[in-house]
């Protein structure tokens, strides 16, 4: 999952995105409106983490833009601001969610995951794909109720194609959403990984199949309805 | 200068005043300029008439002066009053010695019967008027058309109606000026109570006083009640204010001490349980006094809120915050009602009730309003488990916590609870006979919350 962070206390910055980053999270920073508005203008998230008390822009005119200019990913409010007007207006501007300071990490990355549940229209934690489960909250992976050992950019692999199941998903594409932006996207390393987690998940001779389609990408396609 | 008000009763009504007294003049001076014109008129009708009295016509068919005319101004030379007898148009049988060589275009022949007036000039360039009179005497055979013609000077009509405006302007400019003084003063009397309130504020802005008096005339006694409604909330507001950051202060005081203590602790296996345990009961704190600070309560000056709007957008935002689409909201408050709260006051309260319907909801969240004799009612309920009996009780306590298991504090109905009391209003909670679940009310009086 790639996430945009924004926000101007680099301390708490930093602490959060330590944790996003545990928690399975390409993240992104920017510690101010101008740089929140170029990012998320520019590039694709698959969740955006933003407070309102930014320097130069604020955090409700950043919203607005991102959403001006169709960038539909999914927004969470975080900051100190705890009025239940900041918190409509906030939401009125196109956030999604919102999460008022001081919070606990747990309950961030909930939100997170609910709303990217939300954005993949899925409303459960649990995706399951035929005899495939991916437990969103406690980021494991089964086969027929056993348990997987991946590591952690495996499980982001498979988790963003159980989100995105039946579509097709460009190399590139799922390079930025399990990695940061320093990474080298002209190396192999995706190719290696899919071949890695076909062969842990053991999807050989099964209906559930991480397919490769030469020139375009990587599809995970399931034999039950989503 | 149009910013001070009597500035602007002076201009305005001293401009109308002197609009009007000079349209007074001028239609004066027409006036009695017609009269003179009108009776000037008569007397020449009147010597025209005496001059056919004074004349006869010979048998030779011409008209001459007979006998004396009364009035001796046609015979001294020049005195301003002329007359002269034309006959068959071009004769003139007789001419006033006062006209001896002055030359004056009379009015040329008229028929019988005929009469006109006419403002002319004589050959010295004084103004005239004349009248001319045309008859025929049918008492000989040669009966010929004899013009009566007078003239009289419009000197002494002029200088005499020069004497009147003259006076006139005068009389009305004196008029005037004593009116405007009058006026002034009215206004200065008028005004002097606006004048004795701002004077008041300007003390109490020193702070010599605190409020307004009353004693002050019936049409600013609301302005000035009003006015000391808003200081006392003022007041009330930083009362409120000092209060609740003298009450953060010293409730962070007891968690801040406890924090350094136990880092300082031999003891710190306990350190994270600790901290998040203080920073729980610091981040409660906070949120508790800054609501307090931030409650507007009842002010009589307080904006209309319309509650249909405010509940709406908090369905709206809960509904999306949720992401429960097999939530059903029916929000029947009507549209067009509105309440006398500070609209952040309502939306604190609407936004905390809703947010807990739709925590404990299965499916259905309904808002509704009621209006009664004396009270408004503003309801809300949810289809959840509810409450029972002795929970009902406590609910509204700080802290109490229906199910620990769901996301919260335990401070929203606190928060109501304290919002509404500062408006003379109450929170009731109840079992929901709709929908089985909870119903929460907010019971406003009408007589200080709903705009008449």
């Amino acid at each position: 999952m790639r996430a945009l962070l924004v926000e101007d206390e680099r301390q708490l910055c930093d602490q959060l995105e330590a944790h996003l980053k545990q928690a399975g999270y390409a993240v992104r920073c920017a510690h101010d409106g101008q740089s929140a508005l170029f990012l998320g203008k520019e590039y694709d998230f698959d969740v955006a983490i933003i407070d309102i008390g930014l320097p130069h822009i604020s955090g409700l005119d950043v919203i607005r833009s991102w959403r001006e200019k169709a960038r539909d990913y999914p927004i969470l409010i975080l900051t100190a601001l705890s009025s239940w007007q900041d918190k409509v207006e906030g939401l009125e501007a196109g956030a999604d969610d919102y999460l008022v300071k001081p919070f606990h990490h747990e309950e961030l990355l909930a939100r997170l995951r609910a709303l990217v549940r939300r954005y993949g229209r899925w409303t459960v934690s649990k995706l399951e794909c035929g005899e495939l489960t991916v437990d969103l909250a406690e980021q494991r992976v089964l086969i027929q109720d056993k348990e997987i050992a991946l590591t952690a950019y495996e499980y982001r692999i498979i988790e963003y194609l159980a989100l995105h199941r039946d579509e097709v998903i460009s190399k590139t594409v799922l390079t930025e959403h399990i990695y940061d932006q320093d990474f080298d996207r002209d190396s192999n390393v995706i190719e290696v990984l899919v071949g890695r987690v076909r062969k842990k998940l053991g999807l050989k001779n099964t209906q559930t199949q991480i397919e490769t389609l030469r020139g375009r990408g990587y599809r995970l396609s399931c034999a039950t309805p989503p | 200068m149009m910013n001070s008000l009597s500035s602007r009763i002076i201009i305005t009504a001293g401009s109308v005043f002197i609009g009007f007294m000079v349209m007074m003049m001028f239609l004066l001076d027409n006036a009695v300029r017609k009269s003179m014109e009108t009776s000037l008129q008569e007397r020449l009708r009147a010597h025209a008439n005496m001059i056919i009295a004074a004349s006869e016509q010979g048998a030779d068919g011409m008209t001459r002066l007979t006998q004396a005319l009364p009035d001796l101004r046609f015979f001294a030379y020049n005195s301003g009053l002329y007359g002269q007898i034309r006959v068959n148009g071009k004769l003139i049988t007789w001419s006033s010695p006062s006209s001896q060589s002055i030359h004056i275009p009379f009015i040329e022949e008229l028929s019988m019967g005929e009469s006109k007036f006419k403002t002319l000039n004589t050959s010295d360039g004084i103004p005239l008027m004349s009248y001319a009179l045309g008859i025929r005497w049918g008492q000989t055979e040669l009966d010929l058309p004899v013009t009566i013609e007078v003239a009289e000077s419009l000197l002494p009509l002029q200088t005499e109606a020069r004497k009147f405006r003259q006076l006139m302007v005068l009389w009305f400019t004196a008029a005037g000026i004593i009116l405007l003084l009058i006026q002034a003063v009215i206004l200065k009397w008028g005004l002097s109570p606006i004048r004795d309130v701002a004077a008041r504020i300007k003390e109490i802005e020193a702070g010599k006083h605190t409020k307004l008096e009353q004693n002050n005339p019936r049409e600013l006694q609301i302005l000035t009640q009003t006015i000391n409604d808003l200081l006392d909330s003022e007041h009330a507001r930083k009362e409120r204010y000092r209060n609740a950051l003298g009450d953060l202060a010293h409730s962070l005081k007891t968690p801040l001490a406890l924090l350094r203590s136990s880092i300082h602790s031999q003891e710190r296996n306990n350190l994270a349980e600790t901290v998040e345990e203080q920073v729980a009961r610091m981040t409660t704190t906070v949120e508790r006094e800054l609501q307090n600070a931030a409650t507007a309560g009842y002010q009589s000056l307080a904006q209309n809120c319309n509650v249909f709007q405010v509940s709406q957008r908090i369905t709206a935002a809960m509904v999306k915050v949720s992401g429960r689409s097999d939530i059903h909201v029916a929000n029947n408050i009507p549209a067009q009602l509105v309440i006398k709260w500070d609209e952040h006051d309502l939306m604190e309260v609407l936004g905390n009730i809703v947010d807990n319907a739709f925590k404990w909801c299965q499916s259905t969240v309904s808002l509704g309003a009621e209006l009664t004799d004396d009270h408004l009612t503003i309801f809300i309920e949810d289809d959840g488990p509810g409450a029972d009996g002795h929970q009902l009780d406590i609910i509204k306590q700080r802290g109490y916590r229906l199910d620990a298991t769901k996301p919260g504090q335990g401070l929203g109905l606190d928060i109501v609870d304290r919002i509404v009391k500062t408006y003379q209003s109450e929170l009731l909670i109840s079992k929901s006979e709709h929908h089985g679940g909870l119903k929460v009310t907010i019971s406003s009086p009408i007589d200080q919350h709903i705009p008449s």
